[in-house]
């Protein structure tokens, strides 16, 4: 298998076509690589695949991982606390 | 607070609200992130403070998770810049030194994954996975890989956020996403293939 330039350099900007448009020169080369090699296609597909399902479970709301434990219930109660004190500090301040 | 206070909710209950109906997602948000328990505890409390501070400001034109989730994603950006002179350095050698050899050809080639990301998106499963191979991110790639994908905000955009050039940041986000298809490979795509 002649490749043009090497499967590192194929990766390489398989990524950052995700993160910037590339010069033509790249997509010629990176399209005439991956015409040869399937590893790297994969790669290019497997990489893509990820984005698109982060974009898509935020586009459902959750711009984040599930967590295993959710907030404490201390941390959660503390917060509650110092927002409340906030809350009055505000208030009593004159406008 | 607008739409709160036109619904006769007092100071108390707009604070229960916040606490009780969003707390636990901007937890998530600022756990992905930052990772460390006590810095994700932090953020959520400093940035709804700093919603109490700007309610006024809050005129419902969009939803309120969303508006908590930008203050939250000023506060953790805030953070990651504080830290980053004592954080981890990107290390100098390529990841993908591991994976193509000298000859420059791959050792372990990626395979065809089967799935579609709409599909996959809402596999709870598959989320669980991501979970335990995006723990294997530095803070920086993390950071920066869920303000391109979570977020979508553009690169030139998390380049200024981050206070890093452009070229490093893609290299940031190819370790990042080289790692991510490392893992789940060996981890759901091989589970899925080989039943």
């Amino acid at each position: 298998m002649s490749v043009i330039f090497s499967c590192r350099q194929a990766a390489r900007l398989a990524s950052e076509s995700l993160d910037r448009p590339l010069g033509l020169h790249e997509r010629l080369l990176l399209r005439l690589h991956t015409m040869m090699c399937g590893a790297c296609t994969a790669y290019r597909h497997q990489i893509a695949t990820i984005d698109l399902a982060f974009a898509q479970r935020a586009n459902q709301g959750k711009p984040y991982l599930p967590t295993s434990e959710a907030l404490d219930t201390a941390a959660r109660e503390r917060i509650r606390d110092l927002l409340r004190v906030r809350v009055r500090q505000l208030s009593d301040k004159p406008h | 607070m607008t739409d709160h206070a036109a619904a006769g909710l007092s100071e108390d209950e707009i604070t229960d609200a916040w606490v009780d109906g969003h707390a636990d997602a901007l937890f998530s948000y600022a756990l992905t992130r930052l990772r460390r328990r006590q810095d994700a505890e932090d953020a959520v409390q400093e940035a709804l403070l700093a919603a109490i501070e700007s309610r006024q400001a809050f005129r419902g034109e969009s939803a309120e998770r969303t508006w908590l989730i930008g203050i939250l994603r000023h506060k953790i950006v805030d953070h990651i810049r504080r830290s980053s002179r004592t954080s981890e350095v990107e290390p100098a050698r390529d990841d993908m030194d591991g994976w193509c050899g000298k000859s420059d050809r791959w050792l372990h080639p990626p395979k065809h994954w089967q799935g579609d990301p709409q599909v996959l998106s809402e596999n709870a499963d598959f989320w669980i996975q991501v979970r335990m191979c995006f723990s294997q991110l530095t803070e920086r790639q993390a950071q920066a890989f869920s303000l391109r994908t979570f977020d979508q905000v553009p690169s030139e955009e998390v380049c200024k956020l981050l206070g890093i050039s452009a070229t490093n940041l893609w290299v940031i986000l190819h370790r990042a996403r080289g790692r991510l298809r490392q893992c789940l490979e060996s981890t759901w795509f091989a589970q899925e293939q080989n039943p």
